[in-house]
């Protein structure tokens, strides 16, 4: 039997982006590279992810309005057919909005672009939860300031991610299954959805 | 502000506006049409003006809204940054890109091929230019461009 493919936006996108060694490379954790941009963002991430468990608000970077009944780093995985699961992790989740935070120079809008939106509301609208708004809160932690975009998540963008994921899927597969990477390095440990989500 | 669209009128405008080749009060269907573009340009920018007082008061940091067919930027326009020219020299050549333009001297060009028979220098290019309308509209003292 064949193994599955577990797929997560940011391989997808490595994969749609013709960048397939650094694909593949992810994928079988073969290298490992934080730069520190990247040690940045996840120092954030930490910081924002305390404070919404601790005060039920945004972080004070994306304004501190209070939340509903928040969920944050919600690990969410679904089985899109026999051949593929779709996995990824959503920093917050509240009252139907799915929300990613992005540190760095790149403005929020450009985020909104790419399909890492449409593709979480997917895993999200598939896990059975209510979606309607994807955001992506972006701090520039060179200059001090934030913003934010939103994107509507429609049936359309439910559509076209489905349509991304399998396609970009099915090359990733495909190639590991032609050169047999599966059995050379494994295929990712299949993990139980951690169902503790940590609520505030 | 009312602002009352009919498409039949419009197409009714559209398919008239050859008139001013053969009356010259075939100009008030052109001036027709380009008062109801003012008049959406007008509703499009209260729109506009609508979005960011709104948009301010639900998220002041708000940068984009992007739905089906839509995409909503509230963002600056223009180079992020700019060159202080007084002080190019004591600037890191990294940090900037030197561009060289070249622009064709029409007058030289037509002054070389008076004198040498017609012939177009090499390195110039003669491109064909498609003809288009463009329609200016005087308001009293204002002008409208199309």
């Amino acid at each position: 039997m064949n193994p599955k493919l577990r797929a997560s936006y940011s391989v997808l996108d490595s994969w749609s982006k013709g960048r397939y060694e650094e694909c593949t490379m992810f994928y079988f954790k073969l290298r490992s590279f934080t730069s520190i941009q990247m040690a940045d963002g996840k120092d954030y991430h930490e910081l924002w992810r305390k404070h919404v468990l601790k005060t039920k608000t945004l972080p004070h970077e994306f304004g501190s309005r209070p939340l509903v009944d928040p969920k944050v780093e919600l690990k969410l995985e679904v089985s899109l057919g026999d051949w593929i699961d779709l996995v990824g992790v959503i920093d917050l989740y509240d009252d139907g909005i799915i929300a990613d935070y992005k540190t760095g120079k790149k403005n929020s809008s450009e985020y909104v672009e790419t399909m890492q939106l449409p593709v979480y509301g997917l895993l999200a609208k598939l896990s059975d939860m209510k979606v309607n708004v994807g955001k992506i809160f972006h701090y520039d932690q060179y200059e001090k300031r934030s913003d934010q975009s939103m994107l509507w998540l429609t049936k359309k963008t439910s559509k076209e991610a489905l349509e991304w994921v399998k396609t970009n899927g099915a090359q990733m597969h495909e190639y590991f299954l032609n050169e047999g990477l599966y059995e050379k390095f494994g295929n990712r440990v299949p993990t139980r959805i951690d169902e503790e989500v940590e609520e505030a | 502000m009312k602002v009352v669209i009919d498409t039949d009128q419009i197409t009714l405008l559209k398919d008239k506006a050859d008139k001013i080749f053969f009356d010259p009060k075939g100009e008030d269907v052109i001036i027709e049409l380009y008062e109801l573009q003012a008049q959406i340009e007008e509703a499009i920018k209260q729109a506009k003006l609508k979005i960011e007082t709104e948009g301010l008061k639900l998220d002041p940091e708000f940068s984009s809204i992007k739905s089906d067919r839509i995409k909503i930027m509230y963002r600056s326009y223009g180079s992020r940054y700019k060159i202080d020219q007084s002080r190019i020299n004591e600037l890191d050549k990294s940090l900037y890109k030197t561009k060289t333009t070249y622009v064709p001297d029409v007058k030289a060009i037509d002054s070389y091929i008076e004198s040498n028979d017609g012939k177009i220098p090499l390195g110039i290019e003669s491109p064909d230019r498609i003809k288009q309308v463009s329609i200016k509209i005087k308001d009293d003292e204002s002008e409208v461009k199309s």
